[in-house]
C-alpha cells in the first residue's frame, strides 16, 4: 500500500484528460483486450524486456549472467532483473518499477504550476489503475487539490472503485464490449461488474468521459454498436470519444516475446456513418487518432 | 604570437586586400572569382584612423550605385559590390542596434545642428569628422533623389527632417540602415520598432500595409546580409515589453509574409496580453522559428549588474538573443566562445583525487582558458565608425567615437558552449568513478583519447544512464549553477557571459571524445537543452530545470531550444501557450521553438531542393533548410526525431 507498480510516468501528457497533465501508467490489468497497445501493463509483476533493435551486441549481459549465451536467453530467466538492467543501451531492461508513494508525490507535484495554468492535472492510467486503488488514494490525499482523472475499464472490484470515489474529479471510462458472453470470451471480464460500477459513478455525479476503441472485428461490429448506442441512451450520455486503434504497441509485444493479435481499424465511411447516426440522436462524437 | 602577426601584417602594404579577398572567398565560395572581379574596394590612405574612416564613408556615399525598382513603396538601395576595407589590428563593430528614435525625432538636420552647436563652443577634430560624415550622408541622399525617378518623392523630407508620418519614419530607418550595411557593418539589428514607431501609428489597415512593405524591403539583399550561414543576417526586430497596435501588426505581418528574415524577438512578462500570446502561438505553429520569447523580469533584473534600471528596461538584443541597450551600448556580445569541455580535458590529465578536488582542478583550468580567450580578444583594437557614432546620442554628447568609449556602456560578452556535455561528463564521473568505483579517474583520459574504441559498451552506458543535464533534479541544477558561478567569478566586472552559442558544431569538431559518451568530433549540445532528448524527458522538465539556473550571473543569452512536432502543435493551442507562459513565469530566460514535421524533414534531408520553402531555426535565426550546409541540416533532423519520439 506504500508503493505502486509503475511502468511509466509521462509528464506534459495532453491526451488523457484536460490541460497539461502527468499520466501515471500503472502495471497490472485484469482484462485481456486483444487490441491492447500497452502489453507491458498487463502483468501485475515486473517483467524483463529485450528490444533487439537497440542491442549493440556488446554482450555485457552475457558477461554478467552465467546462464545467458545470448541476450534473447533472458526470457527463460524472468527473475533476472539485475542482469537485464546491466545493459548499457537499455535494449534489455525491466518494465515496472515499485515507487514509494512519497516519491511519487514528489514527482507528480513538479508540474503543479503547469496544471494550474491550463486546468490540467494528474491521470492514473494503466493497466487498470483501480487494481492499485489503495495506494493511489494515499497519493491523491497528499496532492490535493490537483485535478485527478482515472482512466479505467471499470472491470475491477467495487470496493476498489469506492476507494477513489471521493477523490476523483474525472473518470475516463473505456467502454469496450457490451455483450455479456463476448466480454467474458474476448476480454475475460464480467460485464456485470462494469455496469454496477458505472451506476456508482453515475449516482455520485462525477464527471465522466466515455471512450470507445473502434476495433474490427472485436468492438466495431453491428451488434456491439447497437448495444453501445443503447447504453449511451439509457444513461443519458451525449458525448463520446471514439478511439482509432493503432499498432504502435508492436515493438513492445516483440520486446516481451509476445505476439500481437490481428485487428483492423474501421474504414473512413464506417466512421462517418456512425457519426451521422449518433448526430441524429444528439450524441456528439469525436474521433481521436494517435 | 598573434600580436606579432598583426604587426607583421601591418607592414605589408597590400595586407588589407588579402583579408578582403579572404572574406569574399568565405562568403562566396561558389562564385568567388565572379564576386571578386566585380567587387569595388573602398580604401583610404589617411594616417589618422578617424579620418580614414570618414573618407571611406565619403567614398561609399559618392560611389555607391543606386538601384530602384519602379512600383516599390520604399526606397532601399544597397550596392552589394562595395567592400569597405578593414585594417590589420582592428575589429569592426557589428551585431548591435543604433538609436533610430533620435533619427526620427530630429532628422539628419537636427543631428547636424547638435554638432554645429558644439563646434561653436569648441573646435574639435572629432566633431568636424562627424560633420563631414553627415554631409556625406546628405550628399548620398541628393544622389538618390536624382536617380530614383518617381520614388524620389519619398526622400524629400526624410531623413533630413524629423518624420511626420509612419511612411516617413519607416523610410528614414531604411535609408540609414542601408548605409550601415554598405559601410561594412554586419548583423545590423533594428531595435524595438513597435515602441519607436508608436508616435507615428496611423490606423490599423494603413499601418499594416506600410509595415508589410517595410519588411519586404528589409528582406532584400538576403545573401549579401547573411554572415556565416545563409539567413544569418542579424536583422532582429524586438517587439513587446510594452504592447501597442504595432506589436500586433508586426507579428501579423511577419506571419502573413511567412519569410525567414527579418526575425522577431518578443519580450514577454506578466502583463503580456492574451492575444499576443495567441499570435505568438500562431506564428510559431507556421514553422517560422520566431518569435523568440524573452523573459523581461529575468533579463531586466540581471542586466542591472552593469546597466541602470531605466536603461535595462529598454533592452533589445544582438543578432541572436544577447541583451544590450539600443543606442546606448556598444557591446560586442559575441566576442568569443568558451568551450567548457576543454578545461575538463586538461583537469583530468593525470588527475587523482576526489570529486570535489576535480571541480577545483576544473576551475583552475577554466580560468586559464578564460585568460587565453581574453588575451585574444584584447589584442585587437575597435575600429572607429563615425556613421554608427552619429546614431548613438552619447557619442555626440561626449564628442567621442563609439570605438573610443563614446557610448554609455561598453560591456562585451562571451558565449559558452558545451555546458550540457560538461555536466553530463561530471555526473558520469561522479557515478562511475566515485559512487560505483568501477573506473579510476586517472583511467578516463586514456579511455577518451582512445575514443571509446576498447570501451564500446561504456560509451553507451555513459550516454544513457544516470542523471542528465536538463533534468529537474537538485543535483543537476546545483552542479550547473556551480559552473555558472565559476565563470562569473572569473569574468565579472568586465565581461558578460551566456549559456547559448552558435558554435556547437565547429567546437565539437575540434573536441576529443568526452565522458558524456560523445565520440570525438561529434557536435556539442545545443543551448540550454538536453544533449539528447529521450523519451522519458518532457518539456515541463526541461523548463523546470532551466528556470532554476542562475541568470543573474549568466544572462548574455540563455535560450532553451525545443523542437515540437507540427501535428502535436496543431492539436494543443491552449496547452502550448500555457506551457510557455508557465515556463516564463517560473523564470526561464528565453525560449526558441522549432515546429517541424519529421516526415517532411527526412524527405528534405534527401532532396533539399524539393522543399524550397521549408524554414527552420538555427542558432538565433530562421532560414531555408535547403540553404544550410549538410551538417547543420543533419543535426536539425536528428534533434527533431528525438523530440518526435515524445510520448512513445
Amino acid at each position: 500500500m506504500d508503493e505502486l507498480l509503475v511502468t511509466k510516468i509521462q509528464r506534459f501528457s495532453i491526451h488523457d484528460g484536460p490541460g497539461i497533465r502527468t499520466t501515471v501508467f500503472l502495471k497490472g490489468c485484469n482484462l485481456k483486450c486483444p487490441w491492447c497497445c500497452n502489453p507491458e501493463n498487463i502483468k501485475t509483476q515486473k517483467e524483463i524486456y529485450f528490444k533487439k533493435r537497440d542491442c549493440i551486441e556488446c554482450f555485457e549481459c552475457v558477461k554478467r549472467c552465467e546462464f545467458l549465451e545470448k541476450p534473447e536467453d533472458i526470457f527463460r530467466f524472468p527473475e533476472h532483473f539485475e542482469c537485464a538492467e546491466s545493459c548499457p543501451t537499455g535494449a534489455l531492461g525491466v518494465y515496472g518499477e515499485k515507487i514509494k508513494t512519497e516519491k511519487l508525490v514528489k514527482i507528480l507535484t513538479k508540474d503543479t504550476d503547469y496544471y494550474n495554468n491550463t486546468d490540467g492535472g494528474i491521470t492514473f492510467s494503466g493497466g487498470e489503475p483501480l487494481l492499485q486503488s489503495k495506494a493511489i488514494k494515499k497519493v491523491i490525499k497528499k496532492i490535493k487539490p490537483i485535478h485527478i482523472a482515472i482512466e479505467t475499464s471499470l472491470f475491477a472490484p467495487e470496493e476498489n472503485l469506492k476507494d477513489l470515489l471521493d477523490h476523483t474529479n474525472l473518470f475516463l471510462v473505456d467502454v469496450k464490449i457490451l455483450d455479456h458472453n463476448m466480454a467474458q470470451k474476448t476480454l475475460q471480464g464480467d460485464l456485470k461488474t462494469f455496469h454496477k460500477n458505472f451506476q456508482i459513478i453515475k449516482k455520485k455525479k462525477i464527471e465522466t468521459i466515455i471512450r470507445f476503441p473502434a476495433v474490427k472485428p472485436y468492438t466495431f461490429n453491428k451488434e456491439n454498436i447497437k448495444k453501445l448506442i443503447n447504453f449511451l441512451q439509457e444513461n443519458n450520455i451525449h458525448q463520446i470519444q471514439i478511439l482509432e486503434p493503432h499498432k504502435l504497441g508492436l515493438e513492445k509485444y516483440k520486446s516481451l516475446n509476445l505476439k500481437m493479435k490481428n485487428f483492423k481499424k474501421p474504414a473512413k465511411d464506417e466512421i462517418k456513418t456512425l457519426k451521422k447516426r449518433l448526430d441524429e440522436i444528439s450524441i456528439k462524437m469525436d474521433y481521436l487518432k494517435i | 604570437m598573434k600580436g606579432f602577426l598583426i604587426n607583421l601584417l601591418g607592414k605589408i602594404p597590400f595586407s588589407p586586400y588579402i583579408k578582403a579577398y579572404y572574406t569574399i572567398y568565405h562568403k562566396n565560395k561558389g562564385s568567388f572569382l565572379q564576386t571578386a572581379f566585380r567587387t569595388k574596394f573602398i580604401n583610404s590612405r589617411k594616417e589618422n584612423m578617424i579620418e580614414r574612416r570618414v573618407e571611406q564613408l565619403e567614398k561609399v556615399c559618392e560611389g555607391a550605385r543606386i538601384y530602384f525598382t519602379p512600383g516599390e513603396r520604399f526606397f532601399y538601395s544597397i550596392d552589394t559590390r562595395l567592400h569597405v576595407i578593414e585594417y590589420p589590428g582592428y575589429r569592426r563593430l557589428g551585431n548591435l542596434t543604433v538609436d533610430y528614435s533620435m533619427l526620427l525625432e530630429k532628422g539628419l538636420d537636427g543631428i547636424e545642428k547638435i554638432i554645429d552647436q558644439k563646434l561653436k563652443n569648441k573646435d574639435d577634430h572629432y566633431l568636424k569628422c562627424l560633420k563631414r560624415s553627415i554631409e556625406a550622408l546628405k550628399f548620398y541622399r541628393g544622389r538618390c533623389i536624382k536617380e530614383s525617378g518617381e520614388l524620389s518623392r519619398i526622400l524629400e523630407r526624410v531623413p533630413l527632417k524629423p518624420a511626420s508620418s509612419l511612411e516617413e519614419a519607416l523610410q528614414s530607418i531604411l535609408f540609414i540602415n542601408s548605409l550601415l550595411w554598405m559601410y561594412g557593418h554586419h548583423l545590423i539589428g533594428l531595435g524595438r520598432l513597435d515602441k519607436i514607431l508608436e508616435p507615428y501609428y496611423e490606423n490599423y489597415d494603413k499601418s499594416k500595409e506600410l509595415i508589410k512593405e517595410f519588411i519586404r524591403s528589409l528582406s532584400k539583399y538576403y545573401r549579401f546580409k547573411s554572415n556565416v550561414l545563409p539567413g544569418d543576417t542579424g536583422q532582429v526586430i524586438v517587439l513587446g515589453g510594452e504592447y501597442n497596435e504595432l506589436t500586433r501588426i508586426f507579428l501579423e505581418a511577419m506571419m502573413e509574409l511567412g519569410v525567414p528574415d527579418p526575425k522577431i524577438v518578443l519580450r514577454v512578462n506578466k502583463k503580456t496580453p492574451d492575444d499576443i500570446w495567441e499570435l505568438s502561438y500562431k506564428c510559431l505553429r507556421k514553422g517560422l522559428g520566431y518569435p523568440l520569447l524573452s523573459n523581461d523580469e529575468v533579463i531586466i533584473e540581471s542586466l542591472q549588474e552593469y546597466y541602470d534600471k531605466t536603461d535595462a528596461r529598454d533592452y533589445s538584443t544582438s543578432a541572436c538573443w544577447e541583451p544590450l541597450i539600443p543606442g546606448k551600448s556598444a557591446d560586442q556580445n559575441n566576442l568569443a566562445n568558451i568551450n567548457l569541455l576543454k578545461p575538463l580535458e586538461d583537469a583530468l590529465r593525470g588527475f587523482n583525487g576526489d570529486f570535489e578536488e576535480l571541480l577545483e582542478a576544473y576551475q583552475e583550468s577554466l580560468n586559464n582558458h578564460i585568460n587565453e580567450t581574453i588575451d585574444t580578444i584584447e589584442s585587437l583594437k575597435v575600429e572607429p565608425s563615425p556613421l554608427l557614432s552619429l546614431f548613438f546620442p552619447d557619442c555626440l554628447k561626449n564628442a567621442k567615437d563609439i570605438a573610443h568609449g563614446g557610448t554609455r556602456y561598453n560591456i562585451n560578452g562571451i558565449l559558452t558552449v558545451g555546458m550540457g556535455n560538461l555536466i553530463n561528463s561530471l555526473l558520469n564521473i561522479k557515478r562511475v568513478c566515485y559512487d560505483q568505483k568501477r573506473i579510476k579517474p586517472q583511467e578516463i583520459t586514456n579511455i577518451l583519447e582512445d575514443n571509446f574504441r576498447s570501451h564500446k559498451s561504456l560509451k553507451f552506458e555513459l550516454e544513457n544512464k544516470g542523471l542528465k543535464y536538463g533534468m529537474d533534479e537538485p543535483e543537476v541544477i546545483k552542479l550547473t549553477n556551480r559552473i555558472i558561478s565559476m565563470l562569473h567569478e572569473k569574468l565579472r566586472g568586465k565581461y558578460k557571459f551566456g549559456l547559448s552559442s552558435p558554435s556547437y558544431l565547429t567546437e565539437g569538431e575540434s573536441t576529443g571524445a568526452s565522458f558524456d559518451g560523445r565520440p570525438a568530433g561529434e557536435p556539442l549540445g545545443v543551448n540550454i537543452s538536453p544533449v539528447k532528448f529521450t523519451a522519458n524527458m518532457s518539456y515541463t522538465e526541461i523548463f523546470n530545470f532551466a528556470s532554476e539556473l542562475d541568470y543573474s550571473k549568466a544572462y548574455n543569452g540563455g535560450v532553451v531550444d525545443i523542437m515540437i512536432e507540427k501535428s502535436l502543435m496543431d492539436h494543443i493551442p491552449r496547452e502550448f501557450t500555457g506551457l510557455i507562459k508557465t515556463a516564463i513565469m517560473k523564470g526561464v530566460m528565453q525560449i526558441q521553438v522549432n515546429v517541424l514535421n519529421p516526415k517532411i524533414l527526412l524527405k528534405a534531408l534527401k532532396n533539399p531542393e524539393l522543399f524550397p520553402d521549408l524554414i527552420v531555426r538555427v542558432w538565433g535565426f530562421s532560414t531555408y533548410f535547403k540553404d544550410l550546409p549538410k551538417e547543420y541540416r543533419e543535426i536539425i533532423v536528428k534533434r527533431a526525431l528525438e523530440y518526435s519520439k515524445y510520448g512513445d
